[in-house]
């Protein structure tokens, strides 16, 4: 197969015009055929082809023809020229065939980086595209990503975990805490170590949980719920270097003030980073605190193998009336628990938190 | 299917009609007649169609336009051909001072039917006395109208026009354009299309359909339009810089109303045309625009002239010297933001 091509007829165009075919589509020409006719802005002229065989043109007569451009083929002899134009062929007084567009270089570099093909632009119907006309083809940039902290990611497996497999319920009560603060006051000055609310409710854990066996265990697949040997309390701890739950080992066989300075070395582990794993395992309860003032009330998430989490929210002024009916000032805090509703319901969930407010009530040892 | 037409013979057929038309218009130049038919082959044929009305004259410019200008006076008209655009400085005393002068020197209106046509500009390599562009020499004199023909304007309809108007008037041709194609009504190329929008002559407005506002807003003469469309198609297909073009075809008293709504919205405006800086049609424009449109532009409306120097024979230093394509985009890529 050979290329009938546009000679250089003259200095001055730079296009001609393809006056006629001498030799129609799908017949024979033999070497030195004349099989067209040329105008350029001086003079006609008639092209010649150099080889045997069966004519096809690419351009129909009147086209203005580019010098170089291919307007035929010479076929093998005795080839069947297929009917009509060849694709992607420049119709008539030069435009485009229907939906071939007209793709920018910018379009055309984002087409290759998103791995936008010819056909799907096509379909867009626009006579020109523009890397703005392909945003109707792929979904908007999701923007940046970065990766979050090891911490966070084991943060974000455990609370994953949780919502994917532990059903919950939630229930607080309010708790007046201000004799509960003078205790603490008063253990922190005998004891010299730092002790509030939170060191009490994990000790009032401690004390009644031989009561509550089923909130302190575990559920186990198909129905059956794991008693705990001894209560290990996770409080979660965020001293800016990530969310850590460490665990108070044995709270029910410890005074608040060991469980105080178990928490303290806790908090200055967190501080330097550098817990075992060892601290952060066998949890069977969780203990949330969100003892910012600001903070109403505060549902936690359960600890996957663990059964209830209860959450210490802020402490909050409230008008109450006293024994007289005056109008006096008291201090509460909100104690929710979240529990596993597949063991424990909500009223045991109530009881559970009442028991603990009994002890904080009542005096510590 | 009619083959398109070169404009030559658009031309020429727009001066074989309006002779037709009209058997007191006279046809005047040098060497004009069969078988040469001008310098750029203009009028060839027309001498042999209409013996009588197409007169070829001596080298004499002025006294060339001297006969049109008695022609009219005596009630009927003469479009002349300078053979380069050059020469009609040598006719300036017979356009400026006489025709333009008695359409109203004389106590009453009286009309001037004659038009000089000017081939004008380079790229040629025809050197500095036959590539200039004086359209600017033109301009604000009363009584005399400065047309410039397109790829785009039917030349037919621009002459009946001009002659009607019965005003002097004179006509640039950029010779580069007469081997060129005329575009088919609607169609610039294969990427652009084109409306003829505004008052009589009509401006060209040259856009691809559902693209505002455009970037630029480019203003050229007829015989820049080739370029600044090869500049677009650059412009668009490489960056993505969208232009839309206007083509006055008249430059004394350009119509500004097509243009002022897009010269509004678009990013930048720039005007665009052959000859040296300094008095020009574009910077008049430019400062029509600036007053019309003060504080809606998006920045200052640039100019782009020829360098200020003679035109050179050698084509790679008249290249230096004549606006091109690249030029065009040049400049539209720096007041792109």
């Amino acid at each position: 197969m050979s290329e009938l091509r546009v000679p250089r007829l003259n200095s001055n165009d730079t296009e001609y015009t393809l006056v006629e075919w001498l030799v129609a589509t799908g017949e024979p020409v033999r070497p030195g055929d004349l099989v067209a006719t040329v105008e350029t802005s001086k003079a006609t002229e008639d092209l010649a082809c150099a080889d045997a065989g069966v004519l096809r043109h690419l351009v129909a007569a009147g086209t203005e023809c580019a010098v170089g451009q291919v307007i035929a083929t010479v076929l093998p002899v005795g080839a069947r020229v297929p009917d009509g134009p060849r694709p992607g062929t420049p119709g008539p007084e030069g435009e485009p065939l229907a939906g071939e567009p007209i793709v920018t270089e910018p379009a055309r570099r984002v087409m290759a980086e998103r791995g936008i093909d010819l056909a799907a632009v096509r379909a867009l119907g626009r006579p020109v595209i523009r890397v703005a006309d392909l945003d109707a083809l792929t979904p908007p940039d999701p923007g940046r990503t970065e990766p979050l902290s090891p911490v966070q990611r084991a943060v974000a497996a455990v609370v994953s975990e949780s919502h994917r497999s532990v059903p919950t319920g939630f229930v607080a009560i309010a708790v007046p805490v201000d004799d509960a603060l003078r205790h603490a006051r008063e253990l922190s000055r005998t004891h010299r170590c730092l002790i509030g609310l939170p060191e009490l409710v994990v000790a009032a854990l401690g004390a009644v949980a031989d009561r509550f066996p089923h909130c302190f265990g575990a559920y186990v697949e198909p129905g059956a719920v794991r008693r705990p040997d001894r209560i290990d309390v996770g409080v979660t701890i965020d001293v800016g270097q990530g969310l850590h739950v460490p665990v108070v080992r044995d709270v029910a066989a410890k005074p608040v003030a060991e469980v105080a300075k178990e928490l303290m070395r806790h908090r200055l582990t967190a501080l330097r980073g550098s817990f075992r794993p060892a601290d952060l395992t066998g949890a069977n309860v969780l203990l949330a605190l969100h003892t910012d003032d600001d903070v109403t009330v505060a549902v936690p998430i359960v600890l996957p193998g663990t059964v209830c989490a209860v959450s210490l929210a802020g402490v909050q002024p409230v008008v109450r009336l006293d024994a007289d009916g005056a109008p006096v000032t008291r201090s509460v805090v909100q104690l929710g628990v979240a529990y596993d509703h597949r063991v424990v319901n909500g009223a045991q969930a109530v009881e559970l938190l009442r028991a603990v407010r009994e002890v904080l009530l009542a005096p510590v040892r | 299917m009619a083959a398109r037409q070169r404009v030559a013979e658009h031309l020429n057929a727009a001066l074989g009609a309006a002779l037709a038309a009209d058997d007191r218009l006279y046809l005047l130049g040098q060497d004009i007649t069969d078988p040469y038919g001008g310098a750029f082959k203009i009028t060839r044929g027309l001498s042999t169609r209409f013996p009588r009305q197409v007169v070829a004259t001596p080298i004499s410019e002025a006294g060339l336009v001297g006969i049109a200008n008695g022609l009219a006076l005596a009630g009927n008209r003469a479009i002349v051909e300078m053979m380069f655009a050059d020469f009609v400085t040598l006719a300036f005393d017979q356009i400026v001072n006489f025709a333009a002068k008695s359409v109203s020197m004389y106590g009453q209106r009286l009309p001037m039917p004659v038009v000089v046509r000017c081939p004008t500009g380079g790229r040629r390599g025809y050197g500095p006395t036959h590539s200039q562009s004086l359209q600017k020499h033109f301009l604000g004199v009363p009584d005399l109208d400065v047309y410039e023909i397109s790829p785009f304007h039917d030349c037919a309809d621009l002459f009946t026009g001009v002659l009607g108007r019965g005003v002097p008037a004179l006509v640039f041709e950029d010779k580069v354009l007469y081997t060129g194609l005329r575009r088919p009504p609607g169609t610039a190329d294969d990427l652009f299309r084109y409306d003829l929008v505004g008052p009589w002559p009509g401006t060209a407005v040259v856009r691809i359909a559902g693209i505002d506002p455009p970037d630029c807003v480019l203003i050229t003469p007829g015989g820049v339009a080739e370029r600044a469309l090869v500049a677009m198609r650059e412009l668009l297909i490489s960056r993505e810089i969208t232009c839309e073009l206007y083509v006055p075809a008249r430059l004394d008293r350009t119509a500004l109303e097509p243009i002022l709504p897009a010269a509004a919205r678009a990013g930048q405006v720039v005007i665009v045309e052959d000859g040296t800086a300094g008095g020009t049609w574009a910077a008049d424009l430019a400062h029509q625009l600036h007053t019309a449109l003060w504080g809606q532009l998006r920045g200052p409306v640039r100019v782009v002239s020829a360098a200020d120097g003679v035109v050179p024979a050698a084509a790679h230093l008249e290249e230096e010297v004549l606006v091109q394509a690249g030029t065009i985009s040049a400049t539209v890529q720096r007041g792109h933001r």
